[in-house]
């Protein structure tokens, strides 16, 4: 069951994704309790979400250790890269916020991530606040 | 585990050490060369040199050294290194042969001794023929040797065993076989260790010099042979260092080796030798990141060269390896102290292990599948003659063949086909679960919650298809709540779905209808049409029937499961079964709910429970029942159905025992509650909902409380964020989010039907007896009995007011300590409808300030809820707060008899106490009587009696009394002396006559007394009148023990005339006194000024006529002469 918001987001984001990258990935936005709030996937299988599942424990201990919020490319695993983007490094107050974005790509390409984090960064405030 | 064919060789993975051989030495029959023995081996510690020992006899025979190749020019070699060729050097060819020889410098059999020695050096020396081993010799004597030179005799014989011996004198040592052993031994080592390096240099200048006869063409295998070989080498000679440098060149040389499938195997097993070297010794030197960088370089080269497809699970097998080893490497470098990091330690490589050993299960799966009666080739094409390789990682069928076609390729084909087999027959998932424990073990320490969670995923599917079905499901269980916890519902569908296969080829009742409840729940991602699957099967579960298997499964599995399941069936015994829900999502949602917060004694509690059914069909449940914390409701609140177990599939919509998926299901409970629970809270303990029935199989879901799961928490809170509109439902449904739980409800008294009013006049005066009037009116329709009135002070205050405040029914007494503050259920007998009582109460309020009373007046009646006789207690409560103020300012100042002020009193002298009682209460207040009580140093100069008796004072008026008083000398008193004090007994006016009267103690002010030493006073009349004499007569007194030189003199004044002493000076005796007389003689009328009396003491300065003043009057009211007396006077004249 998605809400309105969840819909919008995925909507932009399925867009951005198809125009940004196009093998295959996996894309999970994990609530502030490490829940699954949004998962995108082409091409692969459940595993791949265990990668992602398993590359929260890099995020939390490395949260605290860097001031940006993309903590590149963090993890190399089965042939993936894990990147990561952490929404709470910029907005220690608004736990509302506090959002982790993990990717799952198959090319090394640490601009392209990084400026497809901060698009989808954008897109989840603006949806945020104006939905 | 037995090693298997891709472990590494022990003798590479030992630390080499340099091989010394020790002869001579008789350990078994010889205490002396035991002792000598046990010295060199025993409590090695890191601070000695290393190396390896051995007792060996004296005519060993060592490995014979192969006759040197002059030319390599038509030398083509077999292989890169020999099998043996590492143990050859670590434990048969020594660095040094020692040889042990009794023999003192003073023996008398000198030469016969010398010539043995030199024929066990020859010996040992034949046995060497071809080697560059070194020999010494160790004479064990038992006379402590004399310093060097002293001892002309050994020196003398010992060149000449050295010359014997054909030994330079660096090869000859002696043992003194005395006390220090052990610090004799350690010096021989140290010289051994010297040896056993030049040693190892020879040896590796000699594979040096071998270089310049190879060629590249012929000679490349050679190249990295020499090269390892000068490496290992190097590490016996302890040059750390170079072993390095030399490896890593090996290691370049290798992979220039030209690799072909037929020779591939033994590339990378030479290259996984000289890899696992490299990052050993890069671990030794503490660079541990060029180990990884070494290792990742290694496998990027290896990864690829996967060689024949038929034997690529040998690939992945040596991959497995690699990964393995250097986990060990990295895991035993920790353990010596080096510091690893969540995003490098060894877990990941046993992981990427773990990962290898997958792949080499499933390639082994799809390539060794040979039918049954493919039977293993006979001869075996893996046995060699020795039994084992000539070289390490060449095909035993092929050995030496450096030719890259394959000469024979059918010995080729048996070759593979043994290989398949034998892989068939290796236990994969044994593997693959001891890397995952590894990996495990490693990400527990790194703190990877996560990680450590998904290789557990692994190990318990590894387990399963290793059909170790209990343990699998032990590490699934163990994983799935973290997975649940975290909402990662993809994940928890997984490994359910895997679970319950298990449970499903165990026949585990229980576990299978757990899993089979969660995975049909909200939080599976399962298709519908997996779910119907499942819940076809949940319901013939719980009609004591067989389920239909779970798909992918093995059939042998699944036949051995579906007897189990068959003796399930047949077997009677328990088969219900409690799940208790809170820890994971079953497919039925609860919620309980009671109307309200809290209810009325005398009306039905109600509540609802709210069911949602997520299965794709509708399902029955035979039985819902809702326990309490008082377990006496618990049987108004079940709902029951007979039904049997084959009706569970029919009637599927009608009745309310039928939950359809997506529809909220509400069932509305009512019960009376007990009146003695009237105050206590009632809360839902647990919700039991039974599915199937008691003659087939019965499964109770029990939710804690008002209902709610693992997810429901989460589930809540997205709820309440999220701002979607919910779509209408129609009346009499609810959306199941905004259902909110509340599992517990007041039961609160009835309400009462009474009025209670109280009336007084505040406020209330301190001590006196203040009248409350409480009156109760009935305004039941029934009597009300049994009413009890509860009063006084509200509990909770100040714990001082308690102490300070008394209650009582009865005005006529006064009230001490001993009454209460709060008199509780004063009985006031029945009351009929309408009636109404009033009941007096009387405070006592020892202290001013304000409190609050409490009335409180408590009844039964007898009432009737939902049909039922029950007999209820109401109250009612009236608080007040009642203002305690005191009825009168009292003011206490000491005057002189002329009324002015005194700070102090002067002994003996009469003073004046004034007291103004000020009314303070906005009531009339009646003073009854007053009364002085002195303190017993305080006399009375007249009576004492009250003035103000039976005074009513009105707000703001004031009653005052005057006494005059004296006091005796008592010297001097620090702070003053106590007056007394002033007993006011009051009422208030409006005070009935038994109302008592309150008597008000005031405590007088302390006086400082003074002493002076004369004390004057006079005696004069009232008035005066001009032109007429006035007799004034002043009284001395000496107060002092001393004689008194007195200066008197009197000033004139315009108003008087006088006769008597004008100036005069005089003594006066202690105690006595000495009066003065004159006459005034007034000259004027009106308030007139007297001559002033002038007294000056000698003995004491300080005694001023200020002071003077004080006590002789100074002015006097001096009247006209009268019109009588003018008459007279004319006559007269």
């Amino acid at each position: 069951m998605l809400t309105t918001r969840k819909c919008t987001i995925l909507h932009l984001i399925r867009s951005h994704i198809l125009k940004n990258t196009s093998r295959s990935f996996y894309f999970v936005i994990v609530g502030h309790y490490d829940n699954t709030v949004i998962k995108m996937k082409k091409n692969n299988h459940d595993l791949d979400e265990f990668t992602a599942h398993a590359a929260l424990d890099l995020i939390d201990e490395n949260i605290w250790l860097l001031n940006n919020m993309y903590l590149k490319t963090m993890d190399k695993f089965n042939g993936w890269f894990v990147s990561a983007f952490n929404t709470s490094a910029m907005y220690y107050a608004l736990i509302m916020l506090h959002m982790n974005f993990i990717i799952l790509h198959d090319i090394k390409q640490e601009d392209g991530i990084k400026h497809f984090f901060t698009d989808v960064y954008d897109l989840h405030i603006k949806v945020w606040y104006f939905l | 585990m037995s090693p298997t064919q891709w472990d590494l060789p022990v003798e590479l993975c030992c630390r080499p050490m340099a091989f010394v051989t020790l002869t001579g030495l008789d350990v078994v029959y010889n205490a002396v060369h035991r002792a000598v023995w046990d010295a060199f081996c025993a409590n090695r510690r890191a601070d000695r040199v290393p190396i390896s020992f051995k007792v060996l006899p004296g005519d060993h025979e060592y490995p014979k050294c192969r006759p040197k190749r002059t030319s390599y020019e038509w030398y083509i070699p077999k292989g890169i290194l020999k099998t043996g060729w590492m143990n050859k050097h670590l434990n048969l060819v020594p660095a040094l042969v020692v040889v042990f020889y009794e023999l003192d410098w003073d023996e008398p059999q000198w030469k016969e001794k010398q010539s043995e020695c030199a024929t066990r050096v020859e010996i040992v020396r034949q046995s060497l023929q071809g080697r560059n081993t070194k020999v010494a010799v160790v004479l064990i004597q038992k006379k402590t040797p004399l310093p060097p030179g002293e001892d002309v005799i050994a020196s003398e014989r010992a060149a000449a065993l050295c010359n014997a011996c054909e030994l330079s004198g660096k090869s000859l040592f002696v043992l003194p076989h005395t006390d220090h052993l052990v610090g004799y031994i350690i010096r021989l080592e140290n010289a051994f260790y010297e040896h056993a390096q030049t040693y190892y240099y020879t040896e590796i200048r000699r594979v040096k010099s071998h270089k310049e006869f190879l060629n590249k063409t012929t000679h490349q295998l050679l190249f990295v042979r020499h090269q390892f070989k000068i490496a290992f080498f190097s590490e016996l000679k302890q040059d750390t260092q170079n072993a390095l440098k030399n490896y890593r060149t090996a290691y370049n040389l290798v992979h220039e080796l030209r690799a072909h499938e037929t020779n591939i195997l033994e590339i990378k097993t030479m290259a996984g030798f000289i890899n696992y070297k490299i990052c050993r010794l890069c671990f030794q030197h503490n660079t541990p990141l060029d180990a990884i960088a070494q290792f990742r370089k290694h496998i990027d080269l290896c990864k690829k060269k996967i060689g024949s497809a038929e034997l690529s699970f040998e690939h992945a097998a040596w991959m497995s390896k690699q990964f393995q080893a250097f986990g060990d490497l990295f895991d035993e470098a920790i353990k010596l102290g080096l510091t690893a990091i969540q995003t490098q330690n060894p877990g990941f490589y046993y992981q990427q292990a773990a990962y290898y050993a997958q792949e080499r299960k499933q390639l082994a799966k799809s390539l060794c599948n040979h039918e049954a009666s493919v039977m293993y080739p006979n001869p075996d094409p893996l046995e060699t003659q020795t039994g084992v390789l000539d070289f390490y990682g060449q095909r035993s069928w092929r050995q030496g063949i450096l030719s890259f076609d394959l000469s024979d390729p059918e010995k080729e084909k048996v070759g593979v086909l043994a290989i398949q087999l034998k892989e068939r027959n290796v236990a994969h998932s044994e593997v693959i679960i001891t890397l995952l424990s590894n990996a495990v073990a490693q990400f527990k320490k790194y703190k990877c919650p996560r990680m450590k969670s998904h290789l557990m995923v692994q190990m318990g599917e590894e387990y399963y298809y290793a059909k170790d079905y209990t343990k699998a499901l032990k590490l699934l269980d163990y994983v799935m709540c973290d997975y649940r916890s975290e909402g990662w519902w993809t994940l928890l569908t997984s490994i359910l779905t895997t679970a319950l296969k298990c449970s499903y080829l165990m026949a585990q009742l229980k576990d299978y209808i757990t899993y089979s409840l969660e995975l049909l729940g909200r939080a599976s991602t399962l298709k519908d049409d997996q779910k119907s699957r499942i819940e076809k099967n949940l319901i013939n579960v719980l009609m004591n029937e067989s389920p239909d298997p779970e798909p992918d499964c093995d059939i042998f599995a699944v036949k051995t499961a579906q007897k189990l399941w068959a003796d399930r069936i047949s077997l009677a015994g328990s088969n219900i079964f409690t799940i208790g829900v809170q820890d994971f999502v079953p497919f039925v949602q609860c919620k309980a709910k009671f109307h309200a917060p809290s209810f009325h004694v005398d009306v039905p509690v109600e509540f609802d429970i709210y069911l949602k059914a997520d299965c794709p069909h509708p399902i029955r449940f035979s039985k819902l029942c809702v326990s309490f914390n008082n377990q006496e409701y618990n049987q108004f609140c079940v709902i029951e159905e007979a039904s049997k177990a084959n009706e569970v599939l029919e009637n599927l919509t009608q009745g309310k025992m039928c939950l359809v998926p997506g529809k909220t299901r509400k069932l509305l409970f009512k019960f009376v509650a007990k009146t003695e629970d009237v105050g206590k809270k009632i809360e839902i303990t647990s919700v039991d909902l039974a599915l199937g029935n008691e003659t087939g199989r019965c499964v109770v879901l029990n939710w804690q409380g008002g209902g709610g799961d693992a997810a429901s928490s989460q589930e809540a809170l997205q709820a309440a964020r999220s701002f979607k509109r919910r779509p209408k439902l129609p009346d009499n449904e609810v959306h199941w989010d905004s259902i909110i739980i509340q599992a517990s409800t007041m039961i609160i008294s009835r309400v009462p039907n009474i009025s209670v009013h109280l009336r007084h006049e505040p406020p209330a005066l301190t001590n006196e007896m203040y009248c409350l009037v409480v009156t109760v009116q009935s305004h039941e329709k029934t009597q009300i009995r049994d009413v009890k009135l509860t009063a006084g002070l509200k509990p909770g205050q100040d714990a001082n007011l308690t102490q300070k405040t008394h209650v009582t029914l009865h005005g006529t007494e006064l009230c001490d300590e001993s009454y209460p503050a709060l008199l509780t259920d004063i009985p006031v007998g029945d009351l009929h409808p309408g009636e109404q009582l009033e009941k007096m109460l009387y405070v006592r309020c020892g202290t001013v300030g304000s409190r609050m009373f409490l009335v409180y007046v408590s009844y039964l009646i007898n009432t009737t809820a939902e049909e039922k006789e029950i007999v209820c207690k109401c109250h009612k409560d009236e608080t007040v707060t009642i203002e305690t103020v005191f009825p009168f300012d009292v003011a206490v100042k000491f005057v002189s008899t002329k009324f002015e002020h005194l700070e102090r009193v002067y002994a003996d002298i009469p003073f004046l106490l004034m007291t103004d009682l000020l009314s303070a209460s906005p009531w009339a207040l009646t003073i009854v009587s007053s009364e002085l009580q002195l303190a017993p140093s305080m006399t009375t100069v007249d009576q004492l009696e009250s003035q103000v008796d039976n005074v009513v004072l009105q707000t703001g008026e004031s009653a005052s009394e005057c006494f005059c008083l004296r006091c005796p000398s008592l010297g001097n008193v620090e702070g003053g002396v106590a007056t007394g004090h002033y007993i006011i007994s009051w009422k208030r006016t409006s005070a009935m006559e038994n109302i008592p009267v309150i008597r008000t103690v005031i405590t007088l002010p302390h006086v400082i007394v003074e002493n002076i030493p004369l004390h004057v006073n006079a005696d004069l009349p009232s008035f005066g009148r001009v032109r007429e004499s006035l007799p004034v007569k002043y009284h001395l007194q000496n107060k002092t023990d001393f004689v008194q030189d007195v200066e008197i003199s009197v000033e004139p004044s315009d108003a008087f005339m006088f006769s008597g002493l004008k100036q005069i000076r005089l003594r006066i005796l202690p105690g006595t006194e000495q009066e003065m007389l004159y006459n005034f003689y007034p000259l004027m009328a009106g308030y007139q000024q007297l001559p002033s009396l002038n007294i000056n003491l000698l003995r004491f300065p300080n005694f001023t006529n200020q002071l003077l003043r004080r006590f002789i009057p100074t002015s006097i009211f001096v009247k006209p002469q009268g019109r009588l007396m003018d008459d007279t006077s004319i006559a007269a004249a």
